[in-house]
């Protein structure tokens, strides 16, 4: 850890491989098999990335890993109710309305947008996909890229913004996606 | 993403990091800069005229210890709190606000009997309750700057001691500068002030906690 917090980059790497496999054994101990056992861990790494700083020498390893493996867990269990709360699963999308899948067909050339889309920076496009393709809120996002709500929406705004510019102005007003209905 | 491209990816970023200091040391940093504060209290609002005489009196002493302790426990939790796995215990979380019940307490004893008469008969003297929250500000800024550096989880518990360690060494300085002894003046002008002034910098806090 102390060869880590001098920026040995191979050293921080053994760590943090290390690191995963004890994050990983100490939440299936807990929750068995479940499907963000990955979440949790990544969370962890970054967790450990920003808290580096906060580890003491003269202190035991342990406990401080343990902690923030420990808080990522209630976070990710947190989220996992409020989701199950509100959202339902489902194993197929259900099919769009026909109006609506006849008006989304008229006029838009799918391939033309994908292009557009290609050509945003890889944050701004994940954060556009995110919100409307797989209609994620923007919390979920902001946690996941780590970053603040209106940080995402600022993102998605000036992506719509780009995608806007890049297919010619051709997209009309009112189909622009308004990244705070995605807040939930 | 997968985990391994992220640690990848986190090892090649990592670049040297300047620890933080022990939990001792930053404690004791705290103490000094919270007496340097008390101490230019002193000097810009006065010391009251019979502080000399207020040493002998064992009432005094008491309040005097009983605001430094909750300013030194809760600064030593709030600290404990930004570092993972050395938070406070469950059981010891509390100590602070048991301190702030034991000192309303304290005295609430000194007016058991005649409370609401003692109580309608103080005078209004909000310039305790001002003088409180302008020597906790510095306090309350150092806890929090340091909370910053930290990596702090627990936003609201870190918030709540870090104000209530700052409100208490104003109140700790106040004593020293307000020349009423009277128990219902005491409650109602440095006990409700500690209270008001600590909810109000942690909600100011932890937002400031959140943005970093």
């Amino acid at each position: 850890m102390r060869r880590a917090q001098a920026g040995d980059e191979d050293a921080y790497a053994a760590l943090l491989t290390e690191f995963a496999g004890l994050a990983r054994r100490f939440v299936i101990a807990r929750l068995s098999q479940t499907p963000w056992v990955d979440d949790v861990v990544q969370a962890t790494l970054m967790s450990v990335d920003r808290a580096r700083h906060t580890f003491v020498a003269d202190r035991a390893l342990a406990p401080w890993f343990y902690a923030i493996v420990r808080r990522r867990l209630i976070d990710m269990q947190r989220r996992a109710g409020r989701i199950a709360r509100t959202e339902v699963a489902m194993d197929a999308l259900p099919d769009p309305p026909v109006e609506a899948r006849a008006s989304r067909a008229a006029g838009v050339d799918i391939e033309l947008v994908r292009q557009a889309l290609a050509q945003l920076p890889p944050r701004q496009r994940a954060i556009v996909e995110a919100i409307q393709l797989r209609d994620e809120p923007t919390r979920h996002i902001a946690a996941r890229l780590d970053m603040s709500q209106a940080a995402v929406k600022v993102a998605a705004h000036r992506g719509y913004k780009a995608l806007r510019r890049l297919l010619g102005g051709a997209a009309p007003a009112a189909n622009e996606p308004a990244a705070g209905k995605n807040q939930g | 993403m997968t985990t391994e491209r992220l640690i990848a990816e986190l090892a090649r970023q990592a670049g040297p990091v300047r620890v933080l200091p022990r939990l001792d040391t930053r404690w004791l940093h705290w103490a000094i800069a919270s007496l340097a504060s008390l101490a230019v209290g002193l000097v810009v609002f006065g010391v009251r005229s019979d502080a000399a005489s207020q040493l002998a009196s064992g009432d005094f002493l008491v309040r005097a210890l009983l605001t430094a302790v909750i300013a030194g426990v809760a600064a030593r939790h709030a600290l404990r709190w930004g570092v993972p796995g050395a938070e406070p215990v469950a059981w010891a979380r509390w100590w602070p606000q048991v301190a702030v019940v034991a000192w309303t307490g304290l005295l609430l004893s000194k007016l058991w009997g005649s409370l609401a008469t003692q109580l309608g008969a103080v005078r209004w003297h909000p310039q305790c309750g001002w003088q409180i929250a302008a020597l906790a500000s510095v306090p309350a800024v150092w806890m929090f700057w340091q909370s910053r550096r930290a990596s702090p989880y627990e936003l609201g518990w870190v918030s709540i001691q870090s104000a209530l360690a700052a409100a208490a060494v104003g109140a700790l300085a106040v004593q020293w500068i307000c020349g009423l002894n009277a128990a219902a003046h005491q409650l109602v002008w440095h006990v409700l002030p500690v209270i008001a002034v600590s909810i109000a910098v942690a909600l100011a806090g932890r937002l400031t906690l959140r943005r970093q």
